[in-house]
């Protein structure tokens, strides 16, 4: 029998809107795998980014601050929801709602497990889901078609230009085929008409030889120029499809790939030229960057000297009572450490 | 429709900003310069409204203590870096780190020390209070 031993290097607590307890999670104090192995899938299992200290989650549509429990950026279905506030997060209901993707709230609870049979309970969820599903995927081809708009073209219309498009260049093509053998017209005769039976004139006897003559020479120039401008148009109707069904939903700029480490804006290298007061730019990425807090050190953030106006006389006092409340935050830290072991041995209670 | 965050470009900014700040601190401290990037990173985080970030407005508030000028202090006025902090521990009323920081701001800025004590004291308070009911809550499972 084999014992699988595995030791947890990170714990968080977060609030209702996503902010981290700090007292309730492990990185509060620095553990010792604290950088060693770091998690940036934090609430609900979104990326967090702290670059430039704004620690924002990555919802993919949009970025989230659980410091404010709003989006920063405007709602792309804002429209669809005149309700709502268009920087609202999960309904404003972050208990009973979850934000899949910055678009719209997705229900987390389908009822109480204790009151409702667990066959219905299932069935809720899934009918849910299924509905929750429509809806997105109707609001989806509904955003879609808003993003073509901004082009000045409908959705449906796009592919009516298609097909116009593809008709334009098989019409053109067959002129500028048939254009090789365009009947013309070489001695108009005062005659009245006669039919023309296979290359010969009905009712003549004189001559076999037919009266209309079948030209060899260049393709109508008409033909080509409409040809031309068929696969002008068919190229241009198909760049517009391309935009309205690519990622670029929203109209607010491209779904970041994490797939592809140099489409993210994480690993990006900044190109930028450095003013006289800054200083050299180093090349680094930004994740890479030291933040001015790390190059400061730490007992200059609040010392005395920059003011030595405003004097220092409880600065001593200040520092027993902060240690104090280290240790208070260390003995937090321990009783949190062992909620996870007792919950663990209540399981079967 | 208001106008879109350009969420690469602010983070970019932002990042030259801070690196200013720290250039400006590391090497010209004392001299004017360092609060001449002190105030343009101020008027980059008040520009594109960032100072609803608490990581953010905790560090406008640090770098506040760290002018030179006395004439700077009216563009970081006192009375927002003293609601900073106070929002923070609003938010934050659990994590001691807060209480510390409006603590020294009341002292060092402010020369309000008897204020500073009271604060820092009655987050160490609030912290034991709830280290209590949580040993209550556990002796439940135990």
């Amino acid at each position: 029998m084999k014992l699988a031993i595995s030791l947890a290097f990170d714990q968080n607590s977060h609030y209702a809107y996503g902010l981290k307890i700090a007292t309730l999670s492990s990185k509060k104090l620095g553990d010792v795998y604290e950088g060693a192995l770091k998690n940036n899938y934090l609430y609900n299992d979104k990326e967090l980014f702290d670059d430039g200290d704004l620690n924002w989650y990555d919802y993919g549509f949009r970025n989230y601050d659980p410091q404010i429990g709003r989006f920063p950026q405007l709602d792309p279905l804002s429209f669809d929801y005149p309700y709502y506030t268009p920087y609202q997060y999960a309904g404003c209901e972050p208990i009973a709602n979850v934000d899949v993707d910055g678009l719209e709230p997705f229900g987390s609870i389908g009822g109480l497990a204790s009151d409702v049979p667990t066959g219905v309970l299932a069935f809720t969820k899934t009918l849910d889901a299924a509905v929750v599903t429509t809806k997105t995927a109707s609001k989806v081809l509904i955003a879609a078609t808003k993003a073509s708009n901004t082009i000045l073209f409908k959705s449906g219309t796009l592919f009516s230009i298609a097909n116009l498009a593809v008709k334009t260049i098989n019409t053109a093509t067959q002129t500028s085929q048939a254009g090789k053998n365009v009947p013309i017209v070489k001695h108009q005769s005062l005659s009245p008409k006669r039919e023309v039976v296979n290359g010969k004139v009905a009712g003549s006897k004189k001559s076999n030889s037919p009266t209309m003559a079948f030209s060899t020479t260049a393709p109508d120039p008409r033909a080509t120029i409409i040809a031309g401008a068929a696969v002008i148009a068919l190229y241009t109707t198909i760049g517009i499809i391309k935009m309205a069904t690519s990622d670029d939903v929203s109209g607010y700029g491209s779904y970041p790939d994490h797939s592809l480490p140099d489409n993210t804006i994480y690993n990006r290298p900044i190109y930028e030229t450095p003013t006289d007061d800054a200083p050299p730019f180093d090349g680094g990425y930004l994740y890479n960057e030291k933040t001015a807090d790390e190059l400061l050190p730490g007992s200059l953030k609040r010392s005395p000297s920059y003011n030595p106006k405003y004097g220092d006389k409880t600065r001593s006092a200040l520092e027993k009572l902060a240690k104090q409340g280290d240790q208070i935050a260390k003995k937090m830290k321990k009783l949190i450490d062992q909620i996870p072991r007792l919950l663990d041995k209540n399981k079967n209670k | 429709m208001a106008k879109q965050l350009d969420i690469e470009e602010l983070i970019k900014q932002l990042l030259i900003s801070q690196k200013q700040v720290a250039h400006a601190l590391n090497k010209d401290i004392g001299k004017k310069s360092a609060d001449k990037s002190i105030l343009s990173y101020f008027d980059k985080v008040n520009n594109n409204c960032l100072y609803v970030n608490s990581a953010i407005s905790k560090k406008v508030a640090d770098y506040s203590q760290l002018l030179n000028e006395k004439k700077n202090f009216d563009k970081a006025s006192l009375k927002d870096i003293k609601r900073i902090y106070e929002g923070l521990v609003r938010i934050h009323p659990l994590d001691i780190e807060f209480y510390e920081s409006l603590a020294f701001y009341l002292n060092n800025v402010e020369d309000c020390p008897e204020e500073a004590k009271m604060i820092l004291t009655s987050g160490i308070a609030k912290i034991e209070k709830k280290i209590k009911s949580l040993k209550k809550e556990m002796k439940k499972f135990r």
